[in-house]
């Protein structure tokens, strides 16, 4: 038998049916596999490996008694730092919160435990999720396991790398603009966001709160529609999350997609875009094809805006959401200051890293009273217009076809400016502004042997058919096998 | 010739809505006597990663001051967000309405001292939270979050208002308006009404508005009154010195009966607006305002029209009685029991609200039931006791919980109405006063019943007020 880490949550979850193995086994397994890659891939920020041992001795119990599993129970998962537990760690990555436990459990940590799966830890990002690489976290670096001179995107990088690096089988992620997707597609490992209000965001530390999702990472589809089953639910604690009844995204991953149309938007191709990315692509087109899908070349005329009106809206809802971390009730303070605004602005000086306080900075200025309607209207305008273009494509087509990210996993040492950095989502972001379904899978390895991917976007609420195409791909045409030897 | 000046006033009125939960969470807002910090939750103490969620009761209530103050409830209205950062906002940025609120075009009908009736517009009236509350010691500052995200309406008033009577009287009624309603407590002493007052004057006749102060810490009517004197004073005299009015926040300074600078235009706090992302739409049904409608108790005005028609009441009367719900209900209840509208009403005013009024009192508190006040009026109505006694028995049932009745017989306090125990006295008192008996017989028929009187006096000494006087007159009109 295969070493447990290296197996699906689907297969590990027979063999503990079949009472071939015990849930027991799993976490030694995996804690086997940390200790012997971590220091290498810096996933974590919190590890509980006595918590993940008891969880899963209550599991084998029930095993014993004959008490029937639920589908993801007894599978280890860890979620991305910005996901509030109680009584744990959650420190969003930033020195402001690095004292904080949390004093309640998100919706999704809820519903985790609620399944039974073994929450072994918290995984590292970049700081309050603004950045594509893990380097603005301000614990630790994540690396790229397929290269570790590389990054491994962001800003949910260390949940990529750590099912990447098979440390652990499922894990949790939030995208604001592509944090799932990006990374997913640097690690070679499936990503998904879910459509903007699938799934509860009580409980996760707000980045933009108009475009955040958490959203699951995987080894298969198959896993992280698993993992949707558990995760989305209709939550009373999220007014922004929809009531509407969740279908069991397995079920129909397996159909086969003849007839279904995907569009192509020419929009997607642009210049600079590298061509063995660019090649991946059209190999996967031509799979489809071959599927039986038909291939609609569409037009998305707006997504040039998507960048610039992203990076209006997302940091100016990060300048409001952020305010609340000042030192007064919970996390950092300044040791030393003489009167109230002076505490505020060391707390947050000292705690907030550089590209933090630069989006605060481009936040306040596009809120500000005489700025407002050049920026921020003029950018909710925009959105309007891209979530429109969406609309009108999704008339015509099933799912949108498009490369997941411009390059492969770039050097850690190489320099980029914000602005280059910025340009890094240009493919993922107009799905948050649009607030629709995207997930990414590998599509294959350029010639340094670094993972693509490809991302197909759905409609709303649509996760069923993005899964199921991706499933098809996955079964039919590329299966990624993840790095062993680390 | 001197200059002629108007103010041009408006009010901005915060009220706490008493729905026993705070407006994004399940805390409870009943915190009067409780310790620091005991009524919050990670969601009200704005813990990373909380959401809130829009309390349903507070969308009800606030509809129906809405409905109270005759305004417009809009189907649809948003949340924004005023961002500001103060130690005891948890989120450092409070969650109101800024360009959609709930309701707008509203007005309320004053009526002044001199009889003249005024109708003042008021703006809109949006939903939003409440701070909690700073606590400094000479060393040390402390929050309390208790009253973090309490539910606050703010009625905000059009520049109708033009003197501080006016501005008094439109509290007074808004008051009145809010309280009919049951959402709120509306005191200023409980702090669950506050007022800012904002103030400009201009040339009369000129239609552009002067630079206005937005005076806050107004901490009573009459607080609010005097303020707004105050400032119109001091800006007339500014302006005629040639002076201008700044565009400022001001605090009144009761002690000194001034108005303080608090910050200056330039300090003024750039909110920084923008719509709340965390909540939906607010969205208003009809079905919904159709069943808050039916929910509506009478408005005030209804009522003393009701009470005019229905009671037979002079129109003051039916005012004073309406100025408070639980008077008017009182009322009602007095004039069902005894069968007798016009004696309730007239016990109510002049004795029970005098009792009120010297003991500092609501009528929640007083110590009569309206069942014992009817008592009284019904035993003066069957001409069981005089009114004489009936005051007598009101006093001593200010602190006795026995019923009328009881006190009454056990008292020994009913009329005498036994005509040969009467008769024994009106003869002992004939025997007595040969004088006024004369004085009696010679005087003509104008002066005769002022004479009785004083024979009808004697009677009512021996008897402790207790004879009949019907009978008594009788008697004396008889022998004599
Ligand atoms: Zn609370």
């Amino acid at each position: 038998m295969k070493k447990l880490y290296k197996l699906t949550a689907k297969e590990l979850s027979k063999l503990l049916k079949e009472k071939k193995i015990k849930a027991v086994d799993i976490v030694n397994s995996i804690f086997e596999r940390i200790n012997e890659v971590e220091d290498k891939i810096g996933s974590f920020v919190y590890l509980d490996k006595e918590n993940a041992l008891e969880q899963a001795k209550k599991v084998d119990e029930k095993i014993e008694k004959g008490i029937e599993l639920k589908p993801l129970e007894g599978i280890p998962v860890a979620i991305k730092d910005n996901m509030v537990s109680n009584g744990e760690p959650t420190t969003a990555s930033s020195k402001i919160l690095s004292n904080y436990k949390g004093i309640y459990d998100a919706t999704v940590v809820k519903l985790i435990k609620d399944e039974g799966m073994i929450l072994i830890g918290k995984t590292n990002m970049d700081e309050f999720a603004m950045g594509s690489t893990t380097k603005t976290s301000f614990i630790k670096e994540s690396k790229n396991p397929w290269d570790l001179e590389r990054v491994p995107g962001g800003s949910s990088g260390g949940s990529a790398t750590a099912v990447a690096a098979q440390e652990v089988i499922l894990t949790l992620g939030s995208d604001t603009g592509g944090s799932i997707r990006q990374p997913a597609a640097f690690c070679g490992v499936v990503g998904l966001k879910p459509t903007y209000g699938r799934v509860s965001r009580y409980g996760l530390i707000a980045f933009g709160s108009s475009l955040d999702q958490i959203g699951p990472f995987g080894k298969t589809v198959e896993d992280v529609a698993m993992f949707m089953n558990v995760i989305a639910k209709h939550d009373e604690m999220d007014t922004t999350s929809l009531n509407i009844e969740t279908p069991d995204y397995t079920k129909n991953l397996n159909e086969d997609i003849k007839g279904l149309k995907i569009g192509i938007p020419k929009e997607y191709f642009i210049d600079g875009m590298d061509n063995e990315v660019k090649k991946a692509i059209e190999n996967a087109i031509e799979e489809y094809k071959k599927m039986g899908a038909e291939i609609v070349e569409i037009s998305l005329l707006h997504t040039e805006y998507a960048p610039s009106t992203y990076y209006i809206i997302a940091p100016a809802e990060a300048s409001s959401n952020l305010a609340r971390f000042d030192g007064i009730r919970y996390g950092y303070r300044t040791e030393n200051y003489k009167d109230i605004k002076d505490l505020y602005i060391k707390t947050r000086s000292e705690g907030f890293g550089d590209e933090v306080k630069r989006r605060i900075m481009i936040g306040t200025y596009v809120l500000s009273a005489g700025y407002y309607d050049a920026y921020y209207k003029q950018a909710q305008k925009v959105r309007r217009l891209i979530k429109n273009d969406f609309d009108k494509a999704f008339k015509n087509v099933d799912v949108i076809l498009t490369p997941a990210t411009p390059n492969t996993a770039f050097k850690l040492t190489d320099k980029k400016s914000p602005v280059e950095m910025y340009l890094e989502d240009v493919f993922t972001i107009s799905a948050n502004l649009a607030g629709i379904p995207g997930i990414v899978i590998p599509t294959g390895k350029n010639k340094n042997g670094l993972p693509i991917g490809m991302q197909l976007l759905g409609k709303h609420f649509d996760e069923t058919t993005l899964l199921k195409v991706a499933n098809n791909f996955e079964k039919r045409a590329y299966r990624i096998e993840l790095p062993d030897n680390i | 010739m001197a200059r002629e000046w108007e103010a041009v006033i408006g009010l901005e009125v915060h009220c706490q809505l008493k729905t026993g939960t705070k407006v994004w969470c399940g805390c409870s807002t009943d915190y009067d006597n409780a310790k620091p910090n005991t009524h919050v939750c990670p969601i009200c103490l704005g813990h990373p990663g909380v959401l809130p969620k829009l309390n349903e009761k507070v969308l009800d209530y606030a509809i129906k001051a809405g409905l109270a103050l005759n305004c417009d409830i809009n189907k649809e209205s948003k949340f924004d967000r005023k961002n500001y950062f103060y130690p005891d906002t948890p989120k450092n940025y409070q969650i109101t309405q800024f360009d959609k609120p709930y309701a707008e075009n509203g007005y309320l009908d004053i009526k002044l001292n001199s009889g003249r009736e005024k109708r003042i517009g008021i703006t809109r009236i949006h939903i939003e939270e409440d701070a909690g509350k700073s606590i400094h010691t000479t060393n040390e500052s402390f929050v309390n979050f208790n009253r973090a995200s309490m539910p606050l309406i703010e009625i905000v008033s059009e520049p109708d208002i033009r003197t501080p009577e006016e501005a008094y009287e439109y509290l007074n009624t808004l008051k009145t308006a809010i309280k009919y309603t049951g959402i709120s407590d509306v005191s200023m002493e409980l702090g669950s009404l506050r007022c800012d007052a904002n103030v400009s004057v201009r040339e009369k006749g000129t239609e552009k508005f002067g630079t206005r102060t937005e005076t806050k810490n107004l901490n009573s009517f009459k607080a609010v009154a005097k303020a707004i004197e105050y400032e119109i004073g001091r800006q007339i005299e500014l302006i005629e010195n040639g002076g201008v009015v700044e565009q400022e926040t001001l605090l009144w300074d009761e002690a000194n009966g001034v108005t303080r600078v608090m910050r200056s235009k330039e300090e003024a706090n750039d909110y920084r607006y923008f719509p709340e992302p965390d909540l939906v739409k607010v969205i208003i049904d009809n079905d919904r305002l159709e069943r808050l409608k039916a929910e509506m108790p009478e408005s005030k005005i209804d009522k003393v029209k009701r009470f005019i028609k229905e009671y037979d009441l002079k129109e003051k009367d039916a005012e004073i009685l309406s100025n408070e719900i639980e008077l008017a209900d009182y009322f009602e209840q007095v004039a069902k029991y005894s069968n007798n509208s016009k004696s309730s009403s007239n016990w109510i005013i002049t004795e029970v609200l005098r009792v009120l009024k010297e003991e500092n009192k609501e009528i929640t508190d007083f110590s009569i039931r309206a069942e014992h006040l009817a008592k009284i009026i019904k035993l003066i109505d069957n001409g069981t006791i005089s009114s004489k006694i009936a005051k007598k028995v009101f006093e001593m049932k200010l602190t006795d919980s026995r019923d009328p009745e009881e006190i009454v017989k056990v008292e020994g306090l009913t009329q005498v109405s036994d005509s040969s125990e009467i008769e024994k006295i009106v003869d002992e008192v004939i025997a007595n006063n040969p004088k006024m008996v004369e004085d009696y017989k010679q005087a003509d028929e104008g002066r005769k019943p002022r004479v009785l009187k004083g024979l009808m006096g004697q009677v009512m000494k021996i008897t402790k007020g207790k004879a009949n006087p019907k009978l008594v007159t009788e008697l004396f009109e008889k022998k004599l």
